[in-house]
């Protein structure tokens, strides 16, 4: 059974010049899992390996180089203009937006708040899927004991992963202090180390609270990087999400000595879905059909056109997409699904890409029209609170199940003969249902 | 387990705004569930919980929106605050530049909430008193200039939790029992002869019509 559904796909993948197509179509029964091969089915969706298997090995030397170069020269800069803050008088000033325009000190403030708020996120990035949590021996690194592991965390229960660095919160315990600018300092002192340690692979984590473990200072690197190379879109709150969903398969699913570069694999294949997806993260596009309100629009209309007792439903409710889809296109379901069934969604989702530069959104589009219909019997039952509930935290389903009625395989072969994307309609499927919208 | 089953006599809606990382997805976690997250994920558009309480006798059933407090999420969810009666605004007191931005949440709450919202501020992360950058004086100076309550919470330990958000809803209360014998019910009408879906009404005016799905 199992070789049934693995061997065309290794096949595909090993053949000289790979048909996307054809394996965008085996990959819609889902990526066989264990063979390590999903890392290199993401990667050639997402473009970043060439379909000539010849071209492979020289394409992913120059990407990893050329990410080393980027983060050296980065974080080295960074540090150069966080130090220039430093010996500027200024210093003690707290950090704010009211500080001198002086460029260095903007440039630092800059930097110095992005990595605040990257950190924030990528500290609560899957906080329940042990990959992300608290690695011991990473810690030791930075002379945090598994003691101090224990005590925090049965200071505040056991789901904390994170640990309080003493020296910063023994000074006082008497109430009320209110000290800016040694505390600033201290801020200033510890951003200094922080962008060093960026700049060479030790990144130890902000401020009182070192990262968790190598995982956590890998996605600072690629997010600060991405913000700081992509000026439209900069850190948006949800990309730490997609960024982890790729760098925790690339790491997990690929041969251990392959594991060192899962990092720069990862930022490359980020940099080009946030290509075919980034508008939904744009501003500016907001008010625009390929903006998120146009697609939380057009996923209203899809529901409309295929269960129109759901669409009913809701609108009698007053109940809009912005309820539960804001979510749904920002992460691309990743947030819907517990980690393993939301890779497995994205083995659909990104095998669109073969149908075009907007393949990917028609097909995360398909499958959230096909969310609603799924649960269509149980959802009709609901009041408005228990509507919005469900969809919120959607209910545990089959994905499998789930994305065969979404995509089904008759649509992806038929894609497969007619080039253009507009395959036909076939029974039980909604991709490729509602073009024109 | 159907709602409309669920009995109470009003229902109110309100916000939880403030900036990312105050602790706003903990509170309403730990108001409605008595849970809190240490690392809890970041709240991505809107999220949405409920909670049932006794005034005087009554069952109000508190509708409590979660949602995203970057910048890049504003524009998107002020369908939010449509209907909404009350709005916690929270800063985390050990950081003080969340505190400097309440101004700007206020002024949000100008352009998009109704003018009658009963707004209450909320200092959090009381646990943590050897890292305030906000100190208590301060911000009630500020609550007090722009006539608001403010109360100190820690979502962490559950310090104060139940008492702002049961405060913020007896101020609703006591607003809108008195708008009930007011306007002789014309503008509250008590909600098991609505529609279980209606928003609670803005204080002051009749009920608006629930919005159309299809939004945008
Ligand atoms: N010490 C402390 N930490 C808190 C408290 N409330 C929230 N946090 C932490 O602050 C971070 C952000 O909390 P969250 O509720 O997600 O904030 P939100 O972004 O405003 O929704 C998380 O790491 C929480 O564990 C609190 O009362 N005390
Ligand atoms: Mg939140």
């Amino acid at each position: 059974m199992r070789n049934e559904r693995t061997a065309p796909f290794s096949v595909a993948l090993e053949s000289e010049n790979i048909d996307l197509r054809e394996i965008s179509r085996l990959a819609n029964f889902g990526v066989p899992d264990g063979l390590r091969l999903r890392p290199i089915y993401w990667k050639l969706m997402l473009g970043y390996l060439p379909t000539d298997r010849k071209l492979w090995e020289s394409t992913l030397k120059d990407m990893r180089d050329l990410y080393d170069t980027y983060v050296h020269q980065f974080f080295i800069k960074v540090r150069k203009s966080t130090e220039d803050v430093c010996v500027d008088p200024l210093s003690d000033e707290p950090i704010n937006d009211k500080g001198p325009s002086d460029s260095a000190w903007a440039e630092y403030q800059k930097n110095a708040k992005l990595l605040i708020e990257i950190d924030k996120d990528v500290r609560r990035t899957h906080p329940m899927v042990q990959f992300f949590r608290c690695d011991p021996e990473y810690l030791a690194k930075f002379g945090v004991t598994q003691k101090d592991i224990g005590s925090y965390q049965s200071n505040v229960g056991d789901k904390s992963p994170a640990i309080k660095f003493s020296s910063l919160t023994n000074n006082s315990e008497k109430g009320t202090i209110f000290n800016p600018p040694e505390r600033n300092r201290a801020r200033l002192n510890g951003l200094l180390t922080d962008f060093d340690r960026l700049a060479n692979g030790t990144f130890g984590g902000i401020l009182d609270k070192p990262q968790v473990s190598q995982h956590h200072a890998a996605l600072v690197r690629m997010l600060m990087l991405f913000a700081r190379l992509n000026t439209a879109i900069q850190y948006v709150q949800g990309l730490n999400e997609l960024v982890s969903m790729i760098y925790y398969v690339f790491y997990t699913e690929c041969e251990p000595e392959e594991r060192q570069y899962a990092e720069a694999d990862a930022f490359w294949c980020f940099v080009n879905l946030m290509s075919a997806v980034g508008d939904i993260y744009t501003v500016g596009l907001d008010g625009d059909v390929i903006g998120i309100r146009g697609h939380m629009s057009r996923l209203m209309k899809g529901i409309e056109a295929r269960y129109p007792a759901c669409h009913k439903h809701l609108s009698s409710l007053g109940i809009p997409a912005d309820f539960f889809a804001i979510r749904w296109f920002t992460l691309l379901l990743a947030g819907e699904f517990e980690l393993p069934d939301a890779v497995r969604v994205w083995d659909t989702v990104l095998g669109g890409r073969v149908n075009g530069p907007d393949g990917v959104m028609d097909r995360l589009q398909a499958v959230c029209v096909t969310m609603i219909g799924f649960v269509e019997d149980d959802l009709l039952q609901c009041g408005y609170s228990e509507t919005i509930t469900m969809l919120q935290k959607y209910p545990v389903v089959d994905v499998n199940h789930l994305l065969g009625f979404a995509v089904p395989k008759e649509v992806t072969a038929a894609n497969n003969v007619v080039s253009n994307s507009e395959g036909p309609a076939s029974p039980g499927g909604v991709e490729g249902a509602y073009r024109g919208f | 387990m159907a709602e409309s089953e669920e009995y109470y006599d009003y229902l109110f809606k309100l916000v939880l705004i403030g900036d990312s990382g105050v602790g706003k997805s903990n509170l309403l976690s730990r108001f409605t569930r008595n849970e809190f997250l240490y690392e809890s994920k970041s709240t991505i558009g809107v999220e949405f919980a409920t909670r049932n309480l006794k005034m005087e006798g009554k069952t109000v059933k508190a509708q409590i929106w979660d949602t995203a407090g970057q910048e890049r999420y504003r524009a998107i969810t002020s369908a939010y605050y449509r209907g909404a009666v009350g709005a916690l605004l929270v800063f985390d007191i050990t950081k003080r530049a969340t505190y400097d931005n309440v101004d700007r949440w206020l002024k949000e709450l100008r352009e998009h909430a109704d003018p009658d919202i009963a707004i209450m501020l909320v200092g959090n992360k009381t646990d943590q008193p050897h890292l305030r950058g906000v100190s208590t004086a301060e911000a009630q100076q500020k609550a007090r200039e722009a006539k608001l309550s403010y109360f100190e919470t820690s979502a962490l330990s559950g310090d104060n939790v139940e008492a702002s958000f049961t405060e913020l809803v007896k101020e609703i209360y006591s607003i809108a029992s008195r708008a009930q014998i007011d306007v002789a019910g014309s503008s509250w009408v008590p909600t098991q002869f609505r529609p279980d879906h209606a928003e609670s009404v803005p204080l002051g005016g009749p009920a608006k019509p629930a919005s159309n799905g299809g939004c945008c």
